[in-house]
């Protein structure tokens, strides 16, 4: 306990001290504060967005095209896409992860685009 | 050479100033911590803020300045907004965003009231007790550094706390243990002989007079 000389501001600051940590905890506010703590809120959220929007690359890469599938690959039926698919696979072993095990979910072309991605990409190294 | 002269205290300019802008560095939030500030910043949060703003502006107004419900939403704003461009800094991980607002909100308006007692003023016009004598006095005042000018006090928002808690006697005791130097709840339990339930009932009903006295004290006043 400290003897204050100006005991009255020394009462004074601490009421509204406790009072006001007691209005932070237990928040009672009229309905017209409340709509402004709201638009207060809503301009933090738009403020966020609009850094976020900001860090974004100014110039997009440009997307590049899936280049079209080989006429050799397009000449094989699915039971021989199949097996080419399998012996790619046991041939890269883990060097080669791919997503599709369940080759049923992938239709003939699905399962050319990826032959020919495994072949592009093993061929290059 | 000649002598750096320093005019702060005649202008009335805060001499850090220049030097905490200068040390303050560029602040680019993470996305992590824009999560949490976005999290925390709650409108509940941000009216409960606002009227702690209030509460403190209470003891601001009767340092002598003029103070209003834009003067709290004013504070919170730019607590919230120097957070947000780190001139205040927040860290998430080592205190929630409104320990650190109320710690800013808190230490601003205390700066308000030792300036507004450091260097009193009243506004003609105001349409305030201490106006109205300002503007009696007015011709009288003039070149005369020495004449008192009554301000409103503390001691008088104090003896409207006290008006208003005439019955309430556990008021009066806390009231009664800060007169006594306590400045923590522990000190006035102790000096009070309190429960802490008698304790927290009694600031329930503080709260409800200091609000009362809030309102009247900031509502904004139209202007001719």
């Amino acid at each position: 306990m400290k003897k204050h000389t100006d005991r009255d501001s020394h009462t004074l600051d601490m009421i509204t001290r406790e009072v006001g940590l007691l209005e932070v905890a237990d928040v009672r506010a009229t309905p017209e504060d409340m709509r402004w703590a709201e638009s207060v809120a809503a301009s933090i959220r738009a403020r966020a967005a609009e850094h976020r929007r900001n860090r974004l690359p100014k110039t997009v890469p440009p997307i590049k095209k899936a280049e079209p599938i080989t006429a050799r690959l397009r000449a094989m039926s699915r039971d021989v896409l199949e097996t080419l698919f399998a012996s790619l696979v046991e041939k890269w072993g883990p060097q080669a992860q791919i997503a599709h095990r369940n080759l049923g979910t992938l239709s003939d072309n699905d399962l050319r685009r990826m032959i020919q991605t495994i072949e592009g990409r093993t061929n290059k190294e | 050479m000649q002598e750096l002269t320093t005019t702060a205290a005649a202008t009335g300019r805060d001499p850090n100033e220049t030097a905490i802008d200068e040390t303050v560095d560029a602040f680019t939030p993470t996305e992590a911590w824009i999560k949490q500030y976005q999290k925390q910043a709650t409108p509940k949060l941000i009216a409960g803020l606002n009227q702690f703003a209030r509460t403190r502006g209470l003891a601001v107004a009767d340092a002598g300045r003029k103070v209003d419900d834009y003067y709290a939403r004013e504070l919170v704003l730019d607590a919230l907004g120097d957070t947000w461009l780190g001139v205040v800094r927040w860290e998430p991980d080592k205190c929630s965003l409104a320990y650190h607002l109320v710690r800013t909100i808190e230490g601003r308006a205390d700066k308000h009231r030792k300036q507004a007692l450091a260097r009193p003023h009243d506004a003609i016009g105001d349409d305030t007790t201490t106006s109205r004598i300002a503007e009696s006095e007015a011709s009288e005042l003039i070149g005369d550094d020495e004449a008192p000018i009554t301000r409103v006090h503390a001691s008088e928002t104090l003896e409207h706390v006290r008006s208003l808690a005439t019955k309430d006697k556990d008021v009066l005791r806390v009231i009664a243990a800060y007169d006594a130097g306590c400045e923590t709840k522990d000190e006035v339990l102790a000096h009070a002989r309190m429960r802490s339930r008698t304790y927290h009932n009694a600031y329930g009903r503080l709260r409800r007079i200091v609000r009362q006295l809030t309102d009247h004290k900031l509502a904004i006043r139209l202007r001719a």
